[in-house]
């Protein structure tokens, strides 16, 4: 039996479930913090949805069926918190969800948690530029630095499709970064 | 089978996707050359964040737990209820409660007792009626006797009054 295994079984049972949540949250905490914080950028948003993704866990688990792995199931559950986090919020607000965007990337010259180098600023902006999923799959490749095989599992979708995704990606951002 | 023989067999069998070593190149110098100017993301986490996250969650979850969902109607209460709503609907329909008051049952004197203690204007007292209790008929007596004409005529008219209409 793999370490995997064991663990989702000993989240199902009643008698270990705390425990072996406990282990889960240490060992991916950071992996899906630094996934969320890609994602929505502020830290008090991101440890918000941090929590409720792990709260969702703890609560459907038993849906869980192994039919992808753990991790791929769980980065899952943080892509969509995230990203309909950044819908209400713009939903809220009243604003477009490119509004909404641009207010984020605004906050955040004046985030203490951002260490506000020009050109890091420059390149969140040039993400921001990007289409939903060409955002995700680029924060996923090049700062997560996932493997295609586990990005597909994660989205759902193919290989050759996120290669593609990562390939416009790269060069708007390029293009971006080098256009002035 | 001489097509079998390994110096025939000259490929792997092994195909990459189209464009695969045209992309890879390029998106890997692309990306190396972001990475240059931009080593990391450039978020932070504040201090210990992550070192009492675990203690956190924990103990939203358990709170969570604790917290148990109790529902307005349950269906025992319901059932409670619904029989206390039946009895009392059963003791209006019952005899005891079914004396209706009426009209020939109250006196006069409790009438304008009524009417006067309430305070009655004379719009609500005109509501009450309708267009054949006020008819000019029932204020006029028709069957007035011709003697008591005659002595009306006697003590109340004058000869320049009648002679003048």
């Amino acid at each position: 039996m793999t370490d995997e295994t064991q663990l989702v079984e000993h989240l199902k049972s009643e008698k270990e479930k705390d425990q072996a949540f406990r282990l889960l949250v240490s060992q991916y905490k950071e992996r899906l913090y630094w996934h969320i914080r890609n994602i929505v950028k502020s830290h008090d948003d991101t440890d918000d949805v941090l929590q409720n993704t792990f709260i969702k866990v703890y609560k459907n688990i038993h849906n869980f069926k192994g039919e992808s792995k753990l991790f791929s199931w769980m980065y899952r559950i943080a892509t969509n918190e995230s990203i309909t986090f950044l819908n209400k919020e713009a939903k809220r607000q009243q604003i477009s969800n490119g509004e909404f965007q641009e207010l984020v990337i605004k906050n955040l010259e004046s985030d203490v948690y951002f260490e506000g180098s020009a050109i890091q600023l420059k390149l969140q902006k040039a993400i921001a530029t990007l289409p939903e999923k060409q955002q995700l799959v680029f924060n996923m490749k090049y700062f997560e630095e996932l493997k295609y095989k586990d990005m597909a599992d994660i989205l759902e979708t193919s290989e050759g499709a996120l290669k593609a995704s990562y390939h416009l990606a790269v060069k708007k951002i390029e293009a971006y970064l080098t256009k002035d | 089978m001489k097509k079998d023989k390994l110096h025939n067999i000259r490929k792997t069998g092994f195909k990459t996707p189209e464009d695969y070593f045209e992309n890879f190149e390029d998106d890997l110098l692309s990306t190396v050359k972001i990475k240059a100017k931009n080593p990391t993301s450039g978020f932070n986490v504040p201090d210990t964040y992550f070192e009492t996250f675990e203690e956190r969650i924990m103990q939203k979850v358990s709170d969570q737990k604790d917290t148990k969902v109790i529902p307005l109607f349950r269906k025992k209460h319901l059932f409670y209820a619904a029989g206390i709503a039946a009895s009392i609907l059963l003791l209006f329909n019952l005899s005891i409660f079914d004396h209706q008051t009426n009209w020939d049952d109250i006196d006069t004197e409790t009438a304008e007792n009524y009417v006067i203690n309430e305070n009655l204007g004379s719009y609500e007292i005109a509501s009450l009626l309708d267009l054949e209790d006020i008819d000019e008929t029932n204020f006029i007596d028709l069957n007035i006797k011709d003697e008591h004409i005659e002595t009306y005529l006697e003590n109340n008219a004058e000869i320049e009054t009648l002679l003048s209409e």
